[in-house]
């Protein structure tokens, strides 16, 4: 293995993290993403299911091969809204 | 068994104020085979500052080879300063690599300022305002031409040098909210693709001495603030290249 090689295995979660972000399909910039043997784990949250989905399709585009395990979670936002009395 | 033997320094902002900063030249010829100094040279980056540690330059008994740090950006007179420096008989790299031969050891040198943004897992990406794109570009490019000249060099050992910091070990003891400004993984990962044998920056005063790269590159923090004295040295012992603190 050269050192090219062995730069590019040891960086790879740094150029799916920018990957994602770049990525129309996905977008989001609260992704973290850490190689383990031959599984790519992320994790986050995302807006949609659809973006969430859209995370394997782009990891499998640049690292084929790879087992990948999406726990990333989708935001979740409740129906009505919390109130906050500030008193200075 | 052969050793070369680099001195190295870095953040020794000469001012017109200073003295010699380098020890004296006795000190460099007996100790080391070349000097090596990792940027922040003046103090406001102004020509006449750099004429004033040209003059130790100018003196030194080995061959000296330099990059400039983001002090000597200060006074947008970076070119001129390089200028000083060149005519005082150093190597001035930005982004470029020059070749020192020690006996029969051939001695690749690679370097760049380099340039912020962070470290794997929290740092900044080219995303958003056109000024974070531009300023992730900036330390991208300044990564690029050192992977490209560290692979160019056919050399016995090959050097990585750089102002900014290219691993987060040597940062300890620095603010962990100013990281993405000294130094970003780009760099490191240059270093690692172009298979370098040892790296060497500056600019983080209170870091830490001593890590490697996610590769196993041993990086050397030689800000002189955190070294306290005019080098250091560094064995590079060329049969199995390993190194040693001198």
């Amino acid at each position: 293995m050269t050192h090219a090689d062995r730069a590019e295995e040891r960086y790879l979660p740094e150029h799916l993290h920018e990957a994602l972000l770049a990525d129309d399909r996905v977008g989001e910039q609260d992704l973290h993403v850490h190689a383990d043997q031959h599984c790519i784990h992320v994790t986050g949250t995302v807006a949609t299911a659809a973006r969430r989905d859209a995370i394997i399709a782009v990891v499998t585009e640049l690292a084929p091969g790879w087992e990948i395990c999406n726990d990333v979670d989708i935001l979740h936002v409740v129906a009505d809204p919390d109130v906050e009395d500030v008193t200075g | 068994m052969t050793a070369v033997r680099i001195a190295a320094v870095g953040d020794v902002h000469v001012g017109v104020d200073s003295g010699r900063v380098l020890g004296r030249p006795e000190q460099l010829a007996t100790t080391a085979d070349l000097l090596l100094v990792a940027g922040d040279l003046t103090r406001h980056g102004t020509p006449d500052e750099a004429r004033v540690l040209a003059e130790e330059i100018g003196s030194a008994p080995v061959p000296v080879v330099m990059v400039l740090g983001n002090h000597d950006y200060e006074a947008d007179a970076a070119d001129e300063v390089r200028a000083v420096f060149e005519a005082a008989g150093a190597t001035v790299l930005d982004g470029d690599a020059t070749v020192v031969e020690v006996g029969a050891v051939r001695v690749g040198i690679a370097g760049t300022p380099g340039f912020g943004g962070g470290f794997r897992g929290a740092s900044c990406s080219e995303f958003g305002e056109p000024m974070m794109k531009q300023f992730v570009r900036r330390t991208r490019s300044m990564a690029d031409a050192l992977c490209h000249s560290l692979t160019g060099l056919d050399t016995d050992v090959r050097i990585a040098m750089t102002h900014y910091s290219p691993i987060e070990a040597t940062l300890e003891g620095e603010r962990l909210e100013i990281y993405p400004f000294l130094g970003s993984y780009l760099l490191a990962e240059a270093i690692d693709t172009g298979g370098a044998h040892l790296a060497l920056h500056g600019h983080a005063h209170r870091g830490a001495r001593a890590g490697c790269t996610p590769c196993g590159v041993p990086v050397r923090n030689v800000a002189q603030p955190l070294i306290g004295r005019p080098f250091t040295v560094l064995r590079v012992e060329t049969d199995d290249l390993e190194v040693l603190e001198g």
